[in-house]
Order: structure tokens, then sequence, then C-alpha cells
């Protein structure tokens, strides 16, 4: 089918029009936090471990410091924007690596089936039954703090959650006529499934994946915020409300809400997406 | 699951809002220095019960042999006894014995008084006195008190109402000693018949302060109960019921005494002054505490005294004074606080002023670091998160290392693991800077600086000086309070040169208490001295 120019603006005009506005304020409010973190160096108003303890605790709007400082005179913005490097890619580790092994681990359990499937199914059971945060304190307890540990533990506790997602949806579509006409047509199954499955998973892995990254992104945020997490001075989200703690009992609550704040909209954005993406996916599901 | 968490991002947000609008007053970096309380109204009224908290929680224990720890120092100092007590200017004033002769530099006579009995009625014993004192000696028992014992010869009882000890060498220390917990009297029957039980919340202890204990529910509080028949006719305890409770996070801390769940503790939360300082009695006194540097690693980077100099330099005194400590520490010059010197004060003002004022100086720093190749090699400076005051001062000194050129990595301890650095040589492996706070038990700066001699277990980084060691020997063996002082001197002149230690600030002890209560002056003898018998009902 070829469109015209005109018949393609029409098309995307109204793909605009059924996407909702939370959707749209989602997709902006991530885009600016990403390019915000990624281009902190070129936009923050300061370094954001610079100290100033005389100048501690300044509110909002001061002069210089845009969201005040927090409890050793460093600029909230500046920490802020920094902070969102650590506090969005961290999640993205945890979400990129449950993703590989969850997947590898579904499309594995459903294709092989018999003692594989059983075997797989019984471990992502008892992956699941352990409570991610839990697992991640005790894998910082063993290897100290720092991000690495947590972000491997907390992807170990989500793959079975990506893990029996992949699981089901790869039963149904392998179940379907154009599995078999491959098979017929002597097709391995190695290349069946990257080659046809896999794509036919994307929608439903980016749903899951992104429901995935808030809950990482809450995870690891509590993790910094129980001093588990990044090492000081390293600004992320989690540490800076955990380090407003003091601020927030001498009446200077900005620096903790800020940060608290960021990482609520981050989550509520993701999930919106998230949400999204699932609907989509049901509606096309019910149109064909 | 989503809306669960997110709900609970809702709830601590909106929980800081809830808390960021019952304090009052806006976020300011430098609140008005407090004043120093020295004395306040007695009491005249009768309480019932006082709920106190203990920040540093549960006691492991109430044995007088492990109170070396706060948990266990702050209701034990209102149950058991030593010879002597603290007075308000940590005098000796006489508690179980009433005097002590010093007839030659070795031996000590003290005589006990007589008809004290323990909380069950049994009389108080020389042989009591005595097995007290060896039983905190057995090294099995891991007491820190075992130190005031380095030169004792002999301790027997001599008489009725006697008890003479007998030293190897002079030591001045020794009788202050006598009014700390390491010459607190158990009774002797109950100890052993208890073996290593003693002091657990099963068996309790038997002594004969002021208050005994009524119950201990672990987990959730202590209740002591007034001791009637306490020896010391003259002191009328006006609380009859002292109930400890274990909160020990901040925030929990501010809202429970805010709130009247807790009527008072020692050491609140800085963060929490402003909100209480209206509400009650939020009092400061001076403390024996110092805050400071130890080099704990003389191999690496701070090897080079221009390293050492330049970490002295980066310090920003005034922040931390007026925007970590709210004006409530002074700087210092030398490790031990003048509020320490408990004796001639004259020399000791005359040495502390010859000390270079505590000052941030970064071009100095600056300057230090482009002449010394080993200062810009990287320096791991490890410090509690327990206390928030500490992390904001390290994060501090570790951002005007890096303007200076220095590279200072922060190594964030949890409290057991900021405990175990003072036990465990492995604990210490890796840090070359350690920032802590400690206390001195009696104003007497050799307690300190007797730390840092060769071969002194709390010597961590392996200092070893000849001349600072023989000033201290010198020290302990001279009676002459002038004499001491100079020699102490001698020694504090050679640390601040080597700059073994950084002093940064010493703290003001701060007591607050609930609105209808008053008796009770902050001071740092408060963990061994029994504090409770000073407080009581407002008219």
């Amino acid at each position: 089918m070829t469109l015209t120019i005109p018949a393609l603006r029409a098309r995307a005009a109204r793909r605009r029009r059924r996407r909702p506005l939370g959707v749209t304020l989602a997709v902006a409010f991530l885009l600016v936090a990403a390019v915000t973190g990624a281009l902190a160096p070129l936009l923050a108003p300061h370094s954001p471990n610079a100290t100033s303890l005389l100048d501690s605790l300044a509110p909002p709007g001061t002069a210089g410091h845009l969201l005040g400082t927090d409890s050793t005179g460093r600029d909230v913005l500046s920490r802020l924007m920094y902070g969102a490097r650590l506090s969005l890619l961290a999640p993205l580790g945890v979400v990129l690596l449950s993703g590989i092994l969850g997947t590898a681990a579904g499309l594995l359990a459903a294709r092989a089936g018999g003692w594989v499937d059983a075997v797989l199914s019984r471990a992502m059971d008892i992956v699941f039954s352990f409570p991610s945060l839990l697992l991640a304190m005790l894998v910082v307890a063993v290897f100290g703090p720092g991000l690495t540990a947590p972000i491997c533990a907390l992807a170990v506790s989500y793959t079975p959650f990506l893990g029996r997602v992949v699981r089901s949806v790869a039963l149904q579509e392998g179940a379907r006529p154009y599995m078999e006409s491959y098979r017929a047509m002597g097709f391995g199954e190695l290349w069946t499934t990257v080659r046809h499955l896999l794509p036919n998973m994307t929608p439903v892995l980016l749903a899951q994946s992104a429901l995935s990254f808030g809950y990482a992104m809450v995870d690891l945020a509590s993790l910094s915020y129980l001093g588990l997490g990044v090492r000081p001075p390293a600004a992320d989200w989690g540490s800076m409300i955990s380090q407003a703690q003091s601020a927030i009992l001498q009446g200077s609550p900005w620096s903790g809400l800020i940060p608290g704040l960021a990482v609520l909209l981050t989550v509520v954005s993701v999930n919106v997406l998230g949400e999204h993406i699932g609907g989509s996916i049901a509606r096309r599901g019910e149109g064909t | 699951m989503s809306r669960s968490r997110l709900a609970a991002i809702t709830a601590i947000l909106a929980g800081s809002c809830t808390l960021a609008a019952c304090a009052d007053g806006g976020g300011s970096a430098a609140a008005a220095a407090p004043s120093l309380t020295t004395s306040v109204p007695a009491p005249v009224k009768d309480v019932d019960t006082v709920t106190w908290n203990l920040p540093p929680g549960e006691p492991p224990t109430l044995d007088p042999a492990q109170s070396a720890i706060e948990s266990v120092s702050t209701p034990l100092a209102n149950m058991c006894e030593g010879l002597f007590s603290f007075g308000p200017n940590y005098e000796r004033v006489p508690a179980l014995a009433t005097s002590v002769d010093h007839p030659d530099d070795l031996t000590y006579v003290i005589h006990l008084r007589e008809g004290v009995t323990f909380w069950d009625g049994k009389p108080v014993t020389p042989d009591d006195v005595v097995y007290s004192v060896k039983r905190i000696l057995d090294p099995k028992l891991g007491s820190s008190w075992i130190g005031w014992a380095e030169r004792l010869r002999s301790i027997e009882p001599t008489g009725a109402h006697e008890v003479t000890i007998k030293l190897k060498q002079p030591d001045v220390l020794v009788p202050n000693f006598f009014a700390t917990p390491a010459f607190d009297v158990v009774e002797k029957a109950f100890a052993e018949s208890a073996g290593r039980s003693f002091g657990t919340a099963g068996h309790g202890v038997m002594c004969t302060g002021p208050y005994k204990l009524a119950s201990w529910t672990q987990g959730q509080n202590i209740t002591l109960t007034r001791n009637d028949a306490w020896w010391n006719t003259q002191v009328k305890p006006k609380v009859k019921n002292l109930k400890f409770t274990f909160i020990t996070d901040p925030s929990a801390q501010t809202a429970a005494l805010d709130s009247g769940d807790v009527d008072g503790q020692f050491s609140v939360p800085r963060a929490a002054h402003v909100r209480l300082k209206d509400k009650g009695n939020l009092l400061f006194g001076q403390s024996l505490s110092p805050t400071f540097l130890s080099v704990l690693n003389q191999k690496g980077a701070l090897s080079d005294p221009a390293t050492r100099q330049a970490v002295q330099a980066l310090i920003d005194y005034k922040g931390i004074i007026k925007s970590v400590y709210q004006g409530a520490a002074q700087p210092l010059r030398a490790l031990v606080p003048p509020a320490a010197w408990g004796y001639g004060k004259d020399v000791y003002q005359q040495a502390y002023d010859a000390l270079p004022q505590p000052a941030q100086d970064l071009e100095k720093a600056k300057k230090l670091v482009a002449g010394s190749a080993k200062a810009k090699q990287k320096i791991v400076l490890a410090y509690t998160t327990a206390i928030d005051e500490e992390s904001r001062t390290a994060t501090a000194i570790a951002d005007a290392a890096s303007q200076a050129g220095m590279h200072v990595q922060l190594k964030p301890l949890t409290a057991e693991q900021y405990g175990a650095m003072f036990a465990s040589p492995q604990a210490r492996a890796g840090v070359d800077l350690f920032l802590s706070s400690g206390y001195l038990d009696f104003p007497e700066p050799l307690t300190y600086y007797q730390f840092f001699t060769t071969g002194n277990f709390y010597n961590f980084a392996g200092y070893s000086n000849k001349e600072y060691d023989t000033a201290i020997r010198t020290a302990i063996a001279t009676a002459d309070p002038s004499a001491r002082a100079r020699e102490v001197t001698k020694a504090q002149a050679i640390m601040a040169h080597d700059l073994v230690n950084i002093p940064i600030a010493t703290q003001y002890v701060n007591v607050y208490y609930k609105a209808g209560l008053t008796g009770l002056v902050p001071r740092q003898n408060y963990l061994y001295v029994p504090w409770a018998t000073t407080l009581g009902g407002k008219g």
C-alpha cells in the first residue's frame, strides 16, 4: 500500500488526536528528564558537589539557587540535573538486564517445553517469592554499597515478571498458524523464534519493561534513601531525599520534596506510558 | 502493585509536607548560638512517671562493666554507684566511700560508708567492693574500664569498712576513676549466682543507687523505680518511676518529644532544636567532647606533613560551627576541649592560645598540595552516616579537598561499622582519615592524650614520638597540678605539630525535657551521676 504525503499527515494527526493528554505529558516529562540528565554539565548552574555551609538550606528562589540549597549548601537544581543520570540509568540497567534474562528464560521455557519448562517455571516462582528490595539489601550487605550490586540483584528479582509474560505470549504465538507454516517449511526453531516470534512480542516486552522501570526506580531510590545506593557525594534522587531528612525537621523540606517529586513524576510517567502501550496492544488484539 | 508504590511515594511526599508545615520557621543555615545553662530551678513537685528516651537504643546489658556506652550508662548512672561521684564541677564527692587517704604515692586507703545496703537489704561489705573492682578487671569480661588498672598492684579489704589500693607506679589518674563505673559496687553473691547473665534482662543487677530495676521488657522499655531506702537521705528524688524507651530514629525522637509521648532525652537531634526550643526545656551545657579527624594511615598520602597541614586548612570551621552545629559548638585548637582543663587552667590557656587559630585557608591548602606529590594521592575519609553532623562535615571536607586539588574519597559507615572501627584493625583497613567524636570521662586531658603513646590500644595509627611518650609518662606521675599541666601541654604541642589528630570542634551537651519538669542541668557527667535525682515537677 502506498500513501501520499497528505494522507500520511492525516494519519499522524489522527494518531495525535487519539493519544491521551496524559501520555503526551508523560513522554514530554521523560524526555525533559533524560535530556537534562544528559546535558547536566552544560545546563547545571553549579557543580553538584560544591558545598557552602554558610549558605545551607537556602529556600527556592534564592539568588543563584533557583531550587534552593541542601544542608551542606549544595545547589539543589544542579544535583537534581546530575542526579537524573543515575536515577534514570540505573533502573534502565535493571530493565535491560532483567529483559534479557526474562526473555531468554521465557522463550526457552515456552519453546523447549517438558522438563525444561517445568524447571524454569519453578525457578522463576522461587525468585518471584523473594522480595526484590530485601534481596538487593542482602547483596549490598555482602558486596558493599554502590549501584552495580543492587542493579544485578534487582534484575534477577525482576526476571520472573518478564519471564512469565514472555512464556505465556510465546506459547500463544507458537500455536498460531504462521508459526506452524514456518515449521512446515523446514525452518529451525531458533530461526523462527528469533526472526518471527520475538519481533511479534516486542510491544508486550516494551509495556512490561516500562512498568518494571517504575518499580526499579522506586526500589533503587529506596536503597539510596537507606544509604545503600550510590556513594556520597554522587547525586541521585533517592540519596537527595535521604540527605534532606534533617532539613525537613528544620522546616526546610524543599531539598527533599523536589527530588521526591522528580521520582514521583518519573514513575507516574513511565507507568502511564507502559499502560498506554499495553492498552494499544489489547486494542490491536481486539481488532484482529 | 504500581498503585501501592505510587501511593507510598505520595505518602512520603505528603508526610514531608506535613512535617514541614508542623515545623515553625523557615530554613536557616545559621541559627543563633544557644546560651549555656548552669542552673535551673529546683523541682518542688513529685512526678509519678517520667518517660525518657535513649537515642542510642536499647542497652545490650546493664552490667556496669559495659557502661562505657551511652545506652548502658544513661540508665545505669541512676542505679549503680561507685565509691565517689562527680559534683557539678566534676569535684569528687563521697558516695559509697566517705573519704580516701593517700599516705604515699602508691597507696590509697578508702573508707567505706557504714550502713549502706543493696536494694535487697543486704549490707555493702569491703568484699563486695573488692569483688566488684576485680570483676571488671577480668579480661574475659571485655570491659573497657580495665585501662585504669595498668599500674595496679593490689586491691584488698583492710578493715571492716576499709579497702586499700596499692599501685606499682604513681598514677595521678587513678583517683578520678573512683567516681566512674570502674568502681561501681555490685552485690557479690548476686553477681556470682547470675554468672554470665548478670546485667541481662533476665537477671538484672543488684546495686545501691537511688533507682532500682523494676522491669525490662526487651524491645520496648526499661522501668526503674525509686529506691526509698537509699542511703543518701539528703537527696529525695521527686520522680517515682523512670521509664526508658529506645527510639533511635531522629525523626521519630523528634515526633515523640514533640507530642509528649516521651518526656525527655539527652543528645536531642540538632535538626529538632528549632521545633522543640519553645516547646519545653531545651538546654545546653559545656561538654568534654571533641570532634576530630584521626590520621589512621601514616604510610599513604598523609605520611607527608604537608598533606596533613593541607587537610587542616581545608576545614571550614566557621561553617561547621554556624551551620552544622547551629552555634552549639566551638572550634578546637587542640584535641582536648578547654572545658576539660580540670586543673592548671592558666597553663593550659597559655598553651592553647599559642596554637594556631583554626580557620579555613584554601589558598594555603592549594600551595601545600602543589608542593607535595603525596598530597595528590587518594585519601579515604571514613565517617558515620548515623550522625548527620558528621555526614555534613565530611561532605564539606571532601568538596574543599577537590577545590584544593586533593582527592578525598568518602567512606560512609553504618553505626555498626563505625563501632567496629574502634575494635577491629580489619574494619580500619583502607581508611586514611577517620572523622569521629568522643568524650573524656572527667576533666583530665591526660586521659585522652595517653591514648597516643607508643603501643597504646587506641593509638590506631601506630604513632610514636619519644618526646611525646616522655611528657605523658612524666605527667602521669606528677601530682602537682601546674607541673602536670606543663607536661601535658608539652605533649599537646607535639601532637598539634605532628597533626596525628586534627581537632575540629567541641559540641555542647544538650538535654530536652517537657515544660512541666525542672531541675536537670545538662552536664557531660550525666553518664556517671544519678541525674534523675535532680529531676522533678515545677511548682
